[in-house]
Order: structure tokens, then C-alpha cells, then sequence
């Protein structure tokens, strides 16, 4: 069960991060890097496309269930390819955490791993001084972590 | 619903929280104020300023830990608010819970008494113009600004009182101007 | 007691010559607020006497003397350890670098900065410290009334900083100190994961910066109150597995070093 790639998109739709998987028959190619701008700025359309798309109706009863997750209420949460799958997981904040995955990778999976990448965000890049926000984060102890965390799941 | 926020801040500060000694945490924003007022020539109202907004920049980086640790969802009232930022965001940054209290009629603004203050542990105010004019607590206040601002929550946030200064209580006053609808993320509401 | 005038001349009849260390550190103004830990210190300390009156006092005085609430000195200093989120601290730690970053022309000078901020805990961390242990001593030996002790020995003190020091900031005792080989005024603290800099990683444009110089500023602080006077430095030397361990590097002064010398003799 592979994880791909990941993206961190911000509140207003600029790419924070993104780092490709190396595994064995990826079925994504890579992209040059204005390419990544263009997906991530996409995705951030589609999903608050699907937002409106959402009938009203189907707002009162996800209201009243109040599930406790801080996410994506009525976005978009996975497109699925004959290839892999895109999960989207946007926090209240709005900060989109996305993976690109095999296809045997559920949403419930999904969901844990944006989890435990949200945390290494807050932890590793907010905590930062030297971080400024909404720019593109560019620290190595963020890519040890967030490699840690996705490899130990690959793994 | 109040007891039950109560016992998920108890549960995250019990299971997921990494702790240490509040020692030299309230040694160092003391070395922080006191560098302030010699920075600043003992401008109290400047050095005032310089606190909320470092606490304002550290309120909109905390509130991603607060969403990741707790899981909550959008609130529906100020109340759940109020009960929310007590009873789980100051339990699980500062071990403290302060008392809601002092409800405005209109239910837009209430305070948070804090019995106990772990940065002002140690702390007294030289019997000057700073036990007058300096809130020396208030980087909480630009800490809630800035948790609630990025939840789509526009608020004042400043003391009211200080047992520093000798005041009866150290009290937070927090009041709803607005809901910033538009800059909900889409999808949110 | 309570007038920082009155502190500075208590703190130079104890013999602190407040002319040691970073200039910028020596509480000049009189109207800062401060800290007072250190300042109740040091007259319990040289009198721990006092410190039983002050226990005894405490339950009459309610009020303070501007007629208010009991003031901290009424309050217990060996109330139950009060625990925050490691979270808490280190955003301030975010705060107190960006105030250093702020107007700095230099790296050097950025350091600086934040070696004076530390330095400045590091006077009242030493007092709180080591009047806790000496209370607890006292406790201990019941019946004997002045067990105070205070570290002469380079060693001593080193190690009081590595096992009393360490787990009172961080929750965990220093992982070595280790004696230079060149030379021989220069001792070393090291850390492997110093948890301040835990979420720190310092990017290109400021590589060399050790934000671990505030730490190397409390320890400065806290052996220049202690009469050893010293300059400490925090050096990252990381390992695998360890990016930000950090060795803190105490240079004593040479008047320490022939101290010792004299003191080995006897």
C-alpha cells in the first residue's frame, strides 16, 4: 500500500510542500515543478467546487452528527484513477494535507497518516523561528520526519 | 457538555502531551519582559504591545497543535467557546483551567479568571509606573487573538485585572466583534 | 527587600561583583520588574535561619504591604512541581529567537543577544536550585541546622549542573561533561537532543547560529554567580540519529583555574 507523493496546500491555495516517494512502479510520472503549482492550485478549485456542490440538506444532517474530525466538511476527499487514489483532508485552519496513494489505501488509512503529517507540521515547521508563514517550507528536519512517517508506512 | 470537555483536556494533557517543569518557562518570558523594558526605556504601553504580538504570532501557530491534538470541530457558540479555550486549550498548553465568568448579556463576551498564572510564578511588579501600566501576562491575550482569529473568530482579547497590580483577580476579558464568514475555507461551513 | 536598590546592595555585600558577564546584562534600571527569586535567596541562604522565620511569618502575613493579596514571598517555595506542555515552551523559544533576530546585524550579535537573555535565568535559576536542594538537605539531616552547601571545585559545580541543573530546566540530566584535552581551562556539557531546539532546524541563510547560545547563556550566568567566572558557548555537533546535539563549552577564567590549582594543594 503505497503512498506516492504528498502536498501541504495553504488556506489560499499556494503550495507549501510537495515530495515524491520513491517506490518501485510508481504509476506517477514526474512533474517538473511549475507542474506541482498547477495540480496543487487545481485540486484547491475542484474542492471548494465540490463544497457547493453539497445540498444543503446534507449540511443539517452532518451538523447535527458532529462527528469530531476537523475536516473537509463537504470538499472533495478522494478521487479515485485506474491507478492510484488523491486524498484530501483540509483542517479547520484550511491548511490541505493531500496524498497520492495505490488504490488498496482507504479512506480511514488515509485519514490517520494526514493525522500524524499534521502533527509533524505543527511541530517541525510552526515551532520554527525561522518559518515564515504561508511560504514554502524548506527544512530537513521536516523532510526526515515526514519521510520517517511515510516510510514507516510504506514499510 | 462542559464535563465532557473537561475530561478530553484531562485525557490529551494525561496521553499526549510531553511535559516539563514550568520553571524555566517562567524564568525565561521573565528574562523576555524584562529585556522588553530596557529595549523599549520602560514604555510600558509599548512593551504591552510587543507582548501581544508575540503572543498574536504564537496563537496563529499553536492553534494547528490544538486542532491536530483534539480533534474538535468548528464551535457553535461563544460559550462552547469559552468552555473549549478553558477547560482544553489552557489545560493542555499550561496545565491551568481557568473559571468562565462574567457573561454579557448579549453572550458575545465573557472572562477567564486565572487562579494560577505560570508565567507570573516568582514575578513582582516594582512598586512604579509598571505596577500601573504593565500587563505583564499579556502575550495570553495575543495568544487567544490569534488561536481564535484563524478559526474564523474575530475578538478583543485583553486583561481587565491582574493580582500583580494588586487587583482582587488576574482576569482575561474575551469579546466577539465578529464571524469572519469569508474566510471560512471552503468546504467548512 | 522588595526595591531592586536594595537587592543590588545585599547581592554586593554577598559578594557578587555584578561587573562579570555580558554588560547588557547587569540590571541597570530600577524600575524592571524582576524576578525575585534570586533576591529572597541569597539572605535565606547565608542565614538559613531566615528561612524557618519566613515559613513561621507566612501564615500571619495575608495581606502584603500595599494592603492586597499575600505577595509571592508568602508563597511556598516547594509547593508540588507545577508541569506545562514542552509545546508551550518551545513557541516561546520561537519568540525569544525572533526577538534576537530582530535588528541583529550578525550572527555574533544574535548570539549574543540571546546569551544575555539566558544569562539573565541563569542568576535565578541558581538560586531557586540550590536553595531547594540545601532545603531538602536540611530536611534530611534534621537536627542540624546548617548543612548549606556551596560548590568551590570546578567538578563540583560542573556536576551540579549536569544532575540538578540539567533536570530542573529539561527534565533529565545532561548526557556528559567531558574535560578539553588542549586545554585545560576548558570543560564541556554536552546534550544530545537538547529539547529547546528540538523543532529547530536553522535554514541556509543563517548557518552557524546555535540557538542553543541561550542555554549557554543560563550556564554562564549561573557559574558567574557562583564565582566561577567563565565564557560558555554552544557548539552543534551532531550524530546520526541525534541533528541537534550540542556541546556547551564552558572556557573558565584563568583565575579559577590557579584557584583550583591552590585548592588541590591543600
Amino acid at each position: 500500500m503505497p503512498i506516492y507523493s504528498f502536498y501541504l496546500i495553504s488556506k489560499s491555495g499556494s503550495l507549501l510542500y510537495q515530495k515524491d516517494f520513491h517506490s518501485q512502479n510508481s504509476p506517477i510520472s514526474k512533474q517538473n515543478s511549475n507542474d506541482y503549482l498547477v495540480i496543487a492550485s487545481t485540486l484547491h478549485g475542484v474542492h471548494a467546487i465540490a463544497s457547493k456542490l453539497t445540498p444543503e440538506e446534507a449540511m443539517g444532517n452532518y451538523e447535527k452528527s458532529r462527528l469530531p474530525t476537523n475536516s473537509n466538511r463537504f470538499g472533495l476527499q478522494c478521487i479515485t484513477t485506474a491507478k492510484f487514489k488523491i486524498f484530501i483532508h483540509q483542517t479547520t485552519t484550511g491548511l490541505k494535507l493531500i496524498l497520492f496513494t495505490s488504490n488498496d489505501v482507504s479512506l480511514i488509512q488515509a485519514t490517520q497518516l494526514q493525522g500524524q503529517l499534521y502533527k509533524s507540521y505543527a511541530d517541525y515547521v510552526l515551532k520554527n523561528p525561522f518559518y515564515r508563514l504561508d511560504m514554502p517550507i524548506r527544512f530537513r528536519l521536516f523532510d526526515d520526519k515526514v519521510l520517517t512517517v511515510v516510510t514507516g508506512y510504506n514499510a | 457538555m462542559s464535563k465532557q470537555l473537561k475530561q478530553l483536556g484531562d485525557d490529551i494533557w494525561k496521553n499526549q502531551v510531553e511535559k516539563i517543569n514550568s520553571e524555566l518557562f517562567t524564568l525565561t518570558y521573565g528574562s523576555v519582559v524584562a529585556q522588553l523594558c530596557k529595549d523599549l526605556d520602560n514604555n510600558y504601553d509599548q512593551v504591552n504591545n510587543e507582548l501581544y504580538k508575540m503572543g498574536y504570532n504564537i496563537g496563529v501557530r499553536l492553534i494547528d497543535e490544538f486542532l491536530q491534538k483534539t480533534q474538535l470541530s468548528r464551535c457553535t457558540n461563544m460559550h462552547e467557546t469559552a468552555e473549549v479555550v478553558s477547560k482544553i486549550g489552557f489545560k493542555i498548553f499550561l496545565n491551568i483551567t481557568p473559571t468562565v465568568s462574567h457573561w454579557t448579556a448579549d453572550n458575545k463576551s465573557f472572562g477567564l479568571i486565572l487562579v494560577e498564572n505560570p508565567l507570573a510564578d516568582f514575578v513582582e511588579l516594582p512598586n512604579t509606573e509598571a505596577r500601573k501600566k504593565l500587563w505583564y501576562s499579556n502575550v495570553l491575550c495575543g495568544v487567544l487573538k490569534g488561536c481564535l482569529e484563524m478559526v474564523q473568530l474575530d475578538c478583543d482579547v485583553s486583561f481587565l485585572q491582574d493580582s500583580l497590580k494588586g487587583d482582587e483577580n488576574t482576569e482575561i476579558r474575551v469579546k466577539l466583534n465578529k464571524i469572519l464568514k469569508d474566510e471560512i475555507p471552503a468546504g467548512e461551513e | 527587600m522588595s526595591t531592586p536598590s536594595n537587592s543590588k546592595l545585599m547581592l554586593t555585600g554577598a559578594g557578587y561583583n555584578p561587573v562579570i558577564g555580558p554588560g547588557s546584562t547587569a540590571d541597570s534600571t530600577n524600575s524592571l520588574p524582576k524576578q525575585t527569586a534570586s533576591q529572597r535567596s541569597v539572605s535565606q541562604l547565608s542565614s538559613p535561619s531566615s528561612l524557618l522565620r519566613l515559613a513561621s511569618t507566612s501564615s500571619e502575613r495575608k495581606l502584603n504591604s500595599f494592603g492586597a493579596h499575600a505577595s509571592i514571598y508568602d508563597r511556598n517555595l516547594h509547593r508540588g512541581m507545577h508541569e506545562i506542555s514542552l509545546s508551550s515552551m518551545s513557541f516561546l523559544f520561537m519568540e525569544v529567537i525572533r526577538m534576537s533576530l530582530n535588528g541583529s546585524e550578525s550572527l555574533l550579535q544574535m548570539e549574543r543577544k540571546l546569551n544575555n537573555l539566558g544569562y539573565r535565568v541563569g542568576l535565578r535559576l541558581l538560586e531557586l536550585v540550590s536553595l531547594r536542594e540545601n532545603f531538602n538537605n536540611n530536611l534530611a539531616s534534621s537536627g542540624k541546622s546548617n548543612t548549606a552547601q556551596r560548590h568551590v571545585r570546578v567538578l563540583e559545580i560542573l556536576q551540579f549542573v549536569k544532575e540538578s541543573i540539567w533536570p530542573c530546566m529539561f527534565g533529565k540530566e545532561a548526557d556528559n561533561l567531558e574535560k578539553s584535552v588542549q586545554n585545560e581551562n576548558q570543560y564541556m556539557i554536552i546534550d544530545s537532543d537538547p529539547i529547546l531546539s528540538r523543532y529547530i532546524c536553522v535554514p541556509k541563510e543563517y548557518e552557524g547560529l546555535d540557538c542553543e547560545s541561550f542555554v549557554a547563556g543560563i550556564v554562564e550566568g549561573l557559574l558567574d554567580i557562583s564565582y566561577f567566572r567563565c565564557e560558555v558557548t554552544a557548539h552543534s555537533a551532531p550524530l546520526e540519529g541525534y541533528p541537534n546535539r550540542t556541546v556547551y563549552l564552558v572556557d573558565f577564567d584563568s583565575s579559577i583555574i590557579s584557584r583550583e590549582e591552590r585548592l588541590s594543594k591543600k
